[in-house]
């Protein structure tokens, strides 16, 4: 094979366009792949000018092109994703065809600058090409789907901000978005700063706290706010899984303001209960305090008459002594009552009753209240023994106070305890004519109050539904029923607590 | 890998007539092609941790808001890769250099005009540079981005090398406002070579 063979040989099998020509555009060699990628054969374009063949190539670029190459004797370039093509070529491809032309990346090289000589190389680059158009349609497609995407943020957003509730959204447990409630809530400025943050970071001593148990449902907790500070709050978690990733969006309700309110609500019922205790102290000292002045009156005569003798002193000093006991039993129980518990402690629930009316003693003897218990069973209680006095003397004195208004010869109020499904049953009835219907439902509502502004303070039984609830975990109803007592029809209020066993 | 990158004063000045030979070479290619009298200021050069290239590119390049930035790959003994960047005022004055009226000048067109410089500066300078090292350079064909920022600019292979020599110079024509860097920058190896290369032509004199 010589020289010229191997030459043809390359020329014809290379894959690319070769092309020798002139600064004036004048073609002297054309190889195969041209040959047949234009259908113009070398003969036919030998030593004619590429105008003749290609009349809307850019003869100005071309031109620069041919003369910067042969000045610096060095290659220039056409780039495809510039210039797209030098020549136009019409693609032969029939299916999914991007390009009518195809895509040319193109290097001049010098070859006689004395003859104004330079090679020509043309490589198909329209698969790459076809690759970068689709990218970039892609990539249209995806800024448009980008712009929905935010406006559907910017909605979301909008939804968030328009929400009464601090609002947090968890992805695979990190925070990924808040609203400006939530922010405001917590004391930071930037939803950078609670990004990637996790549910218990916002909970108080929670990091142990099982979560799953209170998914779907509102519960109580204490938050830390970014300075550091407690607050309680109510939240609620909703889980929900999108496009595979788990959510759960965090709705808050700051209770610190309800809390204060709850909290002056206990105080002003407790001084409510404190001046009903002094009222009830002063009933149950009356008739200790009469025996020991009796008493005291009876020694003081005897001696003056010097009719004392040792018996007299004797019994009178016991009966003393047996008062001031009394009395002095009678401050502990209210001491008890004032105090409230600390913590629970097992208890006889009857015992507590017979305390509760021990203490209400000298109340319910002015009124002529007889008190009717029937326990059907012993019951222990694990709870509070005080706060639970306090609810029952609440209904007690409620009671009490329905039979003023109420002209009724023989005062009843039972008081029944059983167990029934796992709960202690305590049922306090009176026969004081019952609650009118149209009020029944409003009486556990704070500062609710049917008696005179002097009387009542409308806090005992909100407070009482309050203990029963929140401290004891009970519940507490009411009821108008009518029933028999010794073969009479009597109507009353009929309260039941529930505490579970 | 060598550690010893760096360039004496020696090769440092040697380096720097050595530029000054080169782009007067581009310089008279530049005027010769266009018609039109352009001037390469004096090359800067320094030698720079790969990893501060952008902070130097930062500090650098004065351009416009929006600038072009087009690189060319160097391929033989003196290997890496010329940048050349412009903002978009002066590619439009460039443009006009090359013979473009206002209606004619579109994005293609701008980048057409600045590859072609590119490759003008990269091939007079670098070709002539090599020459006188004893070497060739073959050129790959330039490319463009358009950039709105250098914090923009990609590079995630930078950390294969060590330093860069970067080799600054100032394109002006003598009838427009133009004002552009071209910065040459080039590999490890090529260091060394370059280095090797310079002593041998100190030797020399």
């Amino acid at each position: 094979m010589n020289t010229k063979q191997k030459f043809d040989l390359i020329c014809d099998t290379v894959d690319n366009g070769i092309i020798l020509l002139d600064q004036n555009l004048q073609v002297h060699f054309w190889n195969n792949w041209l040959e047949s990628r234009t259908n113009i054969s070398l003969t036919q374009i030998k030593n004619k000018n590429l105008e003749d063949f290609f009349p809307n190539i850019n003869k100005k670029t071309l031109d620069r092109k041919i003369k910067t190459a042969l000045n610096l004797n060095s290659p220039t370039f056409y780039n495809s994703d510039i210039n797209h093509y030098l020549l136009d070529i019409e693609l032969n491809k029939v299916t999914n065809k991007v390009f009518n032309f195809m895509r040319q990346s193109v290097t001049i090289t010098p070859y006689d600058s004395n003859l104004g000589l330079v090679i020509v190389y043309i490589y198909d680059t329209t698969l790459l090409c076809e690759v970068n158009h689709k990218l970039e349609k892609r990539n249209d497609k995806l800024k448009e789907t980008q712009v929905l995407l935010e406006e559907e943020i910017n909605n979301i957003e909008l939804l968030l901000d328009a929400t009464m509730d601090a609002m947090f959204v968890f992805q695979e447990g990190f925070c990924i978005n808040t609203n400006s409630l939530g922010l405001e809530l917590f004391g930071f400025k930037n939803k950078k700063d609670i990004l990637s943050r996790k549910i218990l970071d916002f909970l108080k001593n929670n990091s142990d706290l099982d979560l799953s148990h209170h998914y779907n449902k509102p519960f109580e907790v204490q938050l830390v706010k970014k300075d550091g500070a407690f607050f309680s709050a109510l939240i609620k978690i909703k889980k929900i899984v999108l496009n595979k990733s788990k959510i759960e969006i965090m709705s808050v309700v700051d209770l610190s303001e309800l809390k204060s309110k709850d909290k002056l609500i206990a105080e002003q019922s407790k001084l409510a209960a404190m001046g009903e205790m002094i009222g009830n102290i002063a009933h149950q000292w009356r008739q200790p305090l009469n025996t020991i002045s009796t008493a005291a009156s009876g020694i003081k005569l005897l001696k003056e008459c010097e009719a004392l003798d040792e018996k007299d002193l004797e019994e009178s000093l016991e009966g003393i002594i047996k008062s001031t006991k009394y009395l002095s039993r009678t401050i502990d129980d209210f001491k008890d009552f004032l105090q409230g518990d600390k913590e629970k402690i097992k208890f006889n629930l009857k015992n507590n009753i017979k305390k509760d009316l021990s203490i209400l003693e000298g109340m319910l003897k002015s009124s002529h209240i007889n008190i009717i218990e029937i326990h059907e069973t012993s019951l222990e209680l694990f709870s509070y023994d005080n706060e639970l006095s306090q609810a029952i003397i609440n209904i007690l004195s409620n009671a009490n106070d329905a039979f003023k208004d109420k002209h009724i010869s023989d005062k009843y109020i039972f008081i029944t305890t059983y167990i029934k499904n796992n709960h202690a049953v305590i049922e306090i009835k009176d026969n004081a004519g019952g609650v009118p219907s149209s009020i029944i439902n409003k009486i556990f509502e704070p500062y609710f109050t049917t008696k005179h502004k002097s009387l009542g303070t409308g806090l005992g039984l909100y407070m009482t539904q309050q203990i029963i609830k929140q401290n004891i975990n009970g519940q507490i109803t009411v009821e108008n029923t009518k029933f028999l007592h010794n073969h009479e029809k009597f109507e009353g209020a009929c309260f039941t607590i529930q505490i579970p066993l | 890998m060598n550690t010893q990158i760096t360039l004496t004063e020696d090769q440092q000045d040697c380096l720097q007539e050595l530029m000054n030979i080169a782009y007067g070479s581009a310089t008279a290619a530049i005027s010769s092609i266009l018609d039109a009298f352009a001037t390469l200021s004096v090359p800067q050069i320094s030698v720079i941790d790969t990893h501060s290239l952008k902070s130097h590119l930062l500090d650098n390049i004065k351009v416009e808001n929006s600038h072009f930035i087009s690189s060319q790959t160097l391929n033989g003994k003196i290997a890496g890769e010329c940048l050349f960047v412009i903002g978009e005022q002066s590619s439009i004055n460039m443009a006009k250099e090359f013979g473009f009226e206002n209606d004619e000048i579109t994005q293609n067109e701008l980048c057409d005009v600045i590859l072609e410089i590119t490759n003008i500066l990269s091939s007079a300078t670098i070709s002539k540079l090599a020459d006188e090292m004893g070497t060739a350079v073959s050129f790959s064909p330039p490319h463009i981005h358009i950039l709105n920022s250098i914090e923009n600019f990609d590079n995630q292979y930078l950390d294969k090398y060590q330093k860069v020599i970067i080799i600054k110079t100032q394109l002006n024509f003598e009838n427009q406002n133009i004002n552009a860097e071209l910065l040459i920058l080039t590999t490890d190896d090529s260091i060394v070579f370059i280095r090797d290369m310079l002593d041998r032509i100190i030797e020399e004199f």
